[in-house]
């Protein structure tokens, strides 16, 4: 009986270890995507409302084939999150591993997909909805791997989704891009900074 | 060496176990918040569908009636929590409760707005729950979880092609696929874990 109850103890903090572990890995791990998804998305964002602006007066209604740039988010956002995945250390996956990997899997296809249907199909108020699509993925991130920081910028992302409703028009990417600046290239900096601060304990 | 290796073993049958009950004890939980809301929500579309289709009235306060939906998802959610609290809550119960809770805000949210901002919420809100019912599923290995899930976004994204009307009828067929559905298969596998 003894000896059970030593075993129990020693198989809870083994649990323990490797939840404190996987911790440590995700916030070692993470910050790179969020900083890459985050300042290419707030670098596009500025950039196509620029490049609108300028080329308005001329062009007309044509200047709105800016919004195609977009497409290179996925495309070297994706390319550049496969390679930092490949490169990083293969350790133990856990539980909260696969969880966090199926947040951003759901939340980032659901994304995608809304973002062709929306640019092809039919529309809708895709700024708005990618911000609360972000927004929840990034808050939900922070609530899992228990991170304050990670948590608040994620819910101000998701509250800052609703100034899209009120700005009309190309200016909408301002506040997209300030969005995400405060969703992903925040918390991107605080992850690394704390696994920075972990490497030097 | 050889007393390492059992204890290692103990250690993994014991993390096994862990995960096991976990597994049940979720859906134990979740299948009957998932019921209600699914029901309640149906029920409402319908009486609402058939009040506009029909034309017995034109006025808007009716969708005042969607609040019972957000009454009767944060009862039965209570319900279900306080009933089970004696059992040990592990990460992951906090993880599926964070997702229904974030979930649960964000739809409550995106409700609000619609009285006052035209955001095609019959389409948003199955949207963005059926992402919940897919992470939900892929979470705890649930496939009819999971496809339920998925075509809930489907149904959620034909909405679009549909007038305000048939959207109401439509939201509702959804919540009976996406949250009745899951709720009783999660019940149905609680049931025969037992």
């Amino acid at each position: 009986m003894e000896d059970k109850e030593i075993n129990e103890k020693e198989s809870l903090e083994l649990i323990t270890q490797m939840i404190q572990s996987t911790q440590h890995r995700f916030e070692k791990n993470s910050g790179g995507p969020f900083l890459i998804w985050g300042y290419l998305t707030t670098i596009l964002s500025f950039t196509i409302w620029f490049l609108f602006k300028i080329t308005y007066p001329e062009w007309g209604s044509k200047s709105y084939m800016w919004q195609y740039l977009w497409f290179i988010l996925p495309v070297v956002g994706g390319i550049s999150t496969f390679l930092i995945s490949r490169n990083n250390e293969q350790a133990i996956r856990t539980y909260i591993d696969k969880v966090t990997k199926y947040i951003w899997l759901v939340f980032g296809i659901a994304g995608f997909v809304i973002s062709c249907i929306s640019m092809f199909l039919w529309s809708t108020p895709i700024l708005f909805i990618i911000l609360l699509i972000m927004g929840m993925a990034t808050t939900l991130t922070g609530l899992v791997i228990k991170h304050k920081v990670v948590t608040v910028c994620g819910a101000l992302g998701t509250l800052g989704s609703l100034s899209c409703l009120f700005i009309s028009g190309i200016d909408q990417n301002i506040a997209f891009g300030i969005s995400f600046i405060i969703m992903m290239i925040i918390p991107g900096h605080v992850l690394n900074r704390a696994a920075h601060n972990q490497k030097n304990m | 060496m050889e007393e390492q290796d059992i204890k290692e073993k103990e250690n993994l049958e014991l993390i096994a176990r862990i995960i096991q009950q976990t597994q049940k004890r979720i859906e134990q939980n979740f299948g009957l918040p998932f019921i209600v809301c699914g029901y309640v929500t149906c029920i409402i579309s319908l009486i609402l569908w058939v009040i506009y289709y029909y034309g017995l009235s034109f006025d808007s306060r009716w969708n005042y009636l969607w609040i019972i939906v957000v009454i009767a998802s944060l009862v039965s959610g209570n319900y279900t929590s306080r009933h089970k609290s004696n059992a040990t809550k592990t990460y992951l119960d906090r993880v599926l409760g964070y997702i229904w809770a974030v979930l649960g805000c964000v739809a409550f949210m995106v409700g609000a707005i619609a009285f006052f901002a035209n955001i095609q919420v019959f389409f948003l809100i199955p949207f963005l729950l059926s992402l919940g019912v897919i992470l939900t599923g892929l979470i705890i290995e649930h496939r009819t979880v999971i496809v339920c899930g998925l075509t809930g976004t489907v149904l959620a994204l034909i909405c679009l092609l549909l007038n305000d009307t048939f959207q109401i009828l439509l939201f509702g067929i959804i919540f009976l696929i996406m949250m009745v559905i899951p709720g009783y298969a999660m019940n149905q596998r609680a049931r025969e874990n037992n």
